[in-house]
């Protein structure tokens, strides 16, 4: 035994080691992953035969995908709503993260309070205890520019309804981005500083500014991370609770019993989520790229 | 759009002096603790108060009566003992193999490996909701249903609550890593499993508490898929308790009773929800109290992406 393995070759060996490290997630993937994805996917051509009890399927071809597109009057809105909103989150989420990494990175007093600060919204989880606060206004009540004291009255009525809707709508969006960025801003946090001094040694030698600095240094060097930011925070837009679409296949699920109509619905939804990331992928893997060549 | 802003910013935030830094996260700090602080200052409403405008901070009547009938209703030794368990389990579950996944698409080059990662990805980014139904009826038809095995057993397999994204933060720090670590160690005899159990895990530590606290945190405030497989109460999910509670504070008095066994003297409102809110996040906020220091430093020196 002892001798047979020696006399593999090295790529032989080393291919036969990486499989046994991934072997649990083979397993897993097989066990837990892939029956329920593929029939999951074969579910939404057909639907589920109740009377029998099995688990068997009727086929009945793309009439669940039509009814989304054709007859469903919510579905394409209320995707389209998530869709915008995420445009703006997404990037925003990213960008605010990044900001508070390099200032946490930066900043020399009350360094300790301030990593603390960005985790705590982290605390509360992704689940019930937050929304049950989105329920409650919490998160209209930080900003609120209705009946705050320090607003003078007559500046309100000068900006009129429209403006102040836009800025409370602005507010909450920022309140809600804050209260997510923790996960992204500590990665980042990490990757900043596993960037190596000397290279902002010799770039300072050079004469780089501060500019600089961040555009050929600290960004170049966080871009695997932006990447990996990136697509959880494009998860994290589409499948936190909040939101209607999910809310509207899981009725479908639970109240009305589709499960073939809401396997499709939830098919075009992982699509939609797909092309998030494979956008999110180009741009910063030809970033990367591009730095990669002209340095 | 993304580069243009991230110029400007980038730009502004190098040159504006420190105290204005400072500044800007004494603000943002209060944004981030402000559901806290809300959330215990009202815990102490009483009725009163929660329909008095003129309150908003100092509750006029101090009660603690919000606590207990939180932690009644909830039913909260029970459930945080189950969710204990739980967490406790897939945790050290999903720590363990997504590593091993997460070492092996970093560092092996291997068939099938474009493959495994493609999986991974794919894992990650489709909505549980996709195919809860399908793996409702698996669970069921092996009779896992109402146990703990569907939310415990995949952890193993680098599968559960957000495991490939954790076997993503694994992978990548795995690749940044030198080749010549391994090198090193196999010249001096290590075997390829010694090789990661003695020298990858040990430096690999800051990334298994980045994985440590966020599967916590995660596993402990998950609510839709132990609502999806259990049923029985006495085995139900912290989370799912305060679910039922956020529900109640919707509904007219009248349904409550009928109901729900829900004595006349329990007054259930927004108070109530918070004070339960408070007491399921404090576990969670007293474990990251005991981590934070190496918390924060571990991932400050050794580095979550290497060197």
């Amino acid at each position: 035994m002892q001798r047979n393995k020696h006399r593999l070759t090295m790529t032989k060996k080393q291919e036969l080691e990486g499989l046994f490290f991934a072997m649990p997630f083979i397993i897993g993937t097989l066990a837990f992953f892939a029956y329920p994805i593929i029939y999951s996917f074969l579910l939404s051509f057909g639907d589920l035969d109740k009377a029998g009890g099995t688990m068997r399927i009727i086929f009945s071809g793309i009439g669940n995908y039509k009814r989304i597109f054709v007859k469903d009057t919510t579905f394409l809105p209320e995707l389209l709503n998530v869709i915008y909103a995420s445009l703006l989150k997404v990037p925003l989420t990213l960008i605010v993260s990044l900001l508070f990494a390099i200032m946490l990175d930066k900043s020399k007093r009350f360094k300790q309070f301030f990593r603390i600060a960005v985790f705590i919204p982290f605390l509360l989880g992704t689940g019930q205890v937050l929304d049950s606060m989105l329920d409650l206004g919490f998160s209209k009540q930080i900003l609120n520019i209705w009946d705050n004291p320090y607003i003078p009255q007559e500046l309100l009525t000068y900006m009129g309804e429209d403006i102040l809707t836009l800025l409370e709508s602005l507010f909450n969006v920022i309140v809600m981005v804050l209260w997510s960025c923790s996960v992204q801003t500590l990665l980042f946090l990490s990757s900043i500083q596993s960037i190596s001094p000397a290279l902002y040694e010799s770039a300072q030698i050079d004469g780089a500014n501060a500019y600089e600095n961040f555009w050929k240094i600290t960004l170049p060097m966080v871009s695997p991370m932006m990447m990996l930011n990136a697509v959880y925070t494009i998860i994290m837009c589409f499948t936190g609770r909040n939101n209607n679409v999910l809310k509207y296949i899981l009725n479908y699920t639970l109240q009305k019993a589709q499960y073939g109509f809401s396997s499709a619905l939830g098919w075009i939804y992982f699509l939609v989520v797909f092309v998030f990331i494979g956008v999110a992928w180009l741009l910063i893997g030809s970033y990367a790229k591009h730095n990669a060549k002209g340095g | 759009m993304l580069t243009v802003n991230n110029d400007k910013l980038g730009n502004f935030c190098k040159k504006i002096p420190n105290f204005i830094v400072i500044l800007i996260m004494l603000g943002c700090s209060f944004i981030f603790f402000y559901p806290y602080l809300k959330m215990l200052v009202m815990s102490f409403f009483s009725a009163e108060d929660l329909n008095n405008f003129t309150v908003s901070w100092i509750p006029r009547n101090f009660t603690f009566s919000n606590y207990s009938t939180a932690l009644q209703f909830i039913n909260y030794f029970q459930n945080a003992k189950n969710t204990l368990i739980v967490t406790a389990i897939s945790t050290a579950g999903q720590m363990l193999s997504c590593a091993m996944t997460g070492y092996a698409l970093g560092r092996y080059k291997f068939r099938g490996r474009s493959i495994l990662f493609a999986i991974v990805l794919i894992a990650m980014v489709v909505p549980i909701q996709t195919y809860i139904v399908p793996q409702y009826l698996l669970y069921s038809k092996i009779g896992w249903l109402n146990t703990y095995l569907p939310l415990t057993v995949p952890a193993f397999f680098g599968y559960g609550l957000k495991g490939t994204f954790f076997t993503y933060i694994f992978m990548q720090y795995f690749a940044s890593l030198p080749k010549e670590l391994s090198e090193a160690a196999k010249v001096d005899g290590c075997g390829f499993i010694k090789n990661f159990i003695y020298i990858m895990i040990p430096i690999a530590r800051s990334s298994f508490l980045v994985v440590f606290v966020f599967a916590i945190v995660w596993h402990w405030s998950d609510y839709y898929e132990p609502a999806m497989f259990i049923s029985v109460s006495n085995k139900a999910m912290i989370a799912s308790g305060l679910e039922n509670l956020s529900y109640i504070t919707t509904i007219s008095s009248e349904m409550i009773s009928e109901s729900y066994d829900v004595s006349s003297e329990m007054v259930i409102n927004n108070a109530t929800l918070m004070a339960g809110a408070l007491m399921i996040t404090l576990p969670v906020l007293v474990i990251f109290c005991f981590l934070q220091r190496r918390f924060v430093q571990g991932i400050e020196h050794t580095g979550l992406t290497g060197e």
